[in-house]
């Protein structure tokens, strides 16, 4: 049985509130343990050098948050708050297709697809 | 000043930015930049990452709140957001290529270009009576508003052409261009305010998106920049939504947009190397 349209939306409404809850527990619980680790460490953001390569990639970056690198955990929250946006137009397509609304379905995974495409650019 | 000190007072500045911004109705991406920029010294490309992923986050707080009210038009937004991810991931390319002073100088005129969108009075297209268009028909843009009208979309071709160019603003800036997108929305495409705003809620976080790949491969996103301004924006923007029916916001805007022009003035001026 399909969803009504109203769960759907209390639904998405969910998961987006909870998503960005989490992507900002897990900002916090590395902020939190950097400067635990770091107390007197000088900010370095005053001259751009670029972030450091394992803070550039996803791949990386899951990979060092699970080994539990501070820097990595925050960086893991901020991809986290990308899955938000992503459900938002993946959910979209979904609901139109069920409505069997084609131009909508193409138009939503077109922006579906922008959004991935910008990863490998 | 130790990490500590930093940290706290960056916070503390981002909680007032996104308290400001929701107050005064601009995102806390377009505030917050300028103030890590000329009062915490920190380059203008690591400020537009911190400033994009609170652009987000908060952006997704707001949607979800209007999703469960159903007020925003998704044909409409998710049309558009087909403009403003691709003029992101263009502005977000080009935001690689510009140094820091032109981004500032960019970045000035956006902000005073901003307060100027602002501070216009936002008549209500839906009291207007306006005829059919063929491409809003044949996209079924057109919608019931609330009170039981219905609204007909005008310049669909202009109006996707100004989302591109609030895409690119977006993407080069690091900041969620509601103001562009409210102007494309309500002067190009004669949709109605209350239909505006909640459907530039639902773009806004979809465009910015686009450019976190593009600022990640870029180096921008500095994790110990961008917890305290992520934060602080979100809980500056929550304590705005509560906030928003018991202050005089009249006043506040007014005395707010003027610091605002004279943030962008600063921001111009710093784009030409002149330094206060």
């Amino acid at each position: 049985m399909l969803l009504s349209e109203s769960r759907l939306r209390s639904l998405l409404a969910n998961v987006m509130i909870y998503g960005v809850l989490l992507a900002a527990a897990l900002m916090l619980a590395g902020g939190v343990i950097y400067l635990a680790d770091n107390p007197h460490a000088k900010p370095g953001d005053r001259t751009f050098s670029g972030e450091p390569a394992d803070l550039r990639h996803p791949g990386d970056i899951i990979q060092d948050a699970i080994r539990g690198q501070t820097n990595s955990i925050i960086q893991l929250g901020v991809l986290l708050l990308l899955f938000n946006p992503l459900i938002r137009v993946g959910f979209s397509a979904i609901g139109f297709a069920a409505e069997r609304d084609a131009t909508y379905t193409v138009i939503s995974i077109g922006v579906f697809a922008i959004l991935m495409a910008s990863f490998f650019l | 000043m130790n990490d500590l000190g930093f940290d706290f007072s960056v916070a503390i500045a981002a909680v007032i930015a996104g308290l400001v911004g929701s107050l005064i109705g601009l995102g806390g991406g377009i505030i917050i930049t300028p103030v890590l920029v000329l009062g915490f010294g920190i380059d203008i490309r690591y400020a537009m990452g911190a400033a994009l992923a609170s652009v987000i986050a908060t952006s997704s707080g707001a949607a979800a709140a209007y999703l469960r009210d159903g007020i925003s038009n998704m044909r409409i937004g998710l049309f558009l957001c087909l403009a403003t991810t691709l003029g992101a991931v263009g502005g977000a390319m080009l935001a690689g290529v510009l140094n820091a002073a032109v981004l500032s100088l960019i970045f000035g005129i956006a902000l005073l270009a901003t307060a100027g969108i602002s501070l216009r009075k936002s008549p209500d297209s839906a009291a207007t009576k306006l005829p059919e268009t063929t491409l809003a028909k044949r996209l079924r843009l057109d919608d019931e508003y609330p009170t039981g009208h219905i609204y007909h979309v005008q310049g669909v071709i202009p109006g996707f052409g100004v989302m591109v160019l609030a895409g690119v603003l977006s993407g080069l800036l690091g900041i969620g261009s509601g103001a562009f997108k409210v102007l494309a929305m309500d002067q190009v495409m004669k949709i109605p305010f209350k239909v505006t705003t909640t459907t530039s809620n639902f773009m806004i976080g979809v465009t910015a998106a686009a450019s976190v790949g593009i600022y990640l491969k870029n180096g921008y996103f500095d994790p110990v920049l961008v917890y305290p301004v992520a934060l602080g924006v979100l809980v500056g923007a929550f304590l705005g939504a509560r906030l928003i029916n018991v202050v005089p916001t009249g006043i506040l805007k007014i005395v707010f947009l003027v610091a605002i022009v004279l943030i962008g003035i600063q921001m111009v001026l710093r784009g030409f190397h002149v330094n206060f």
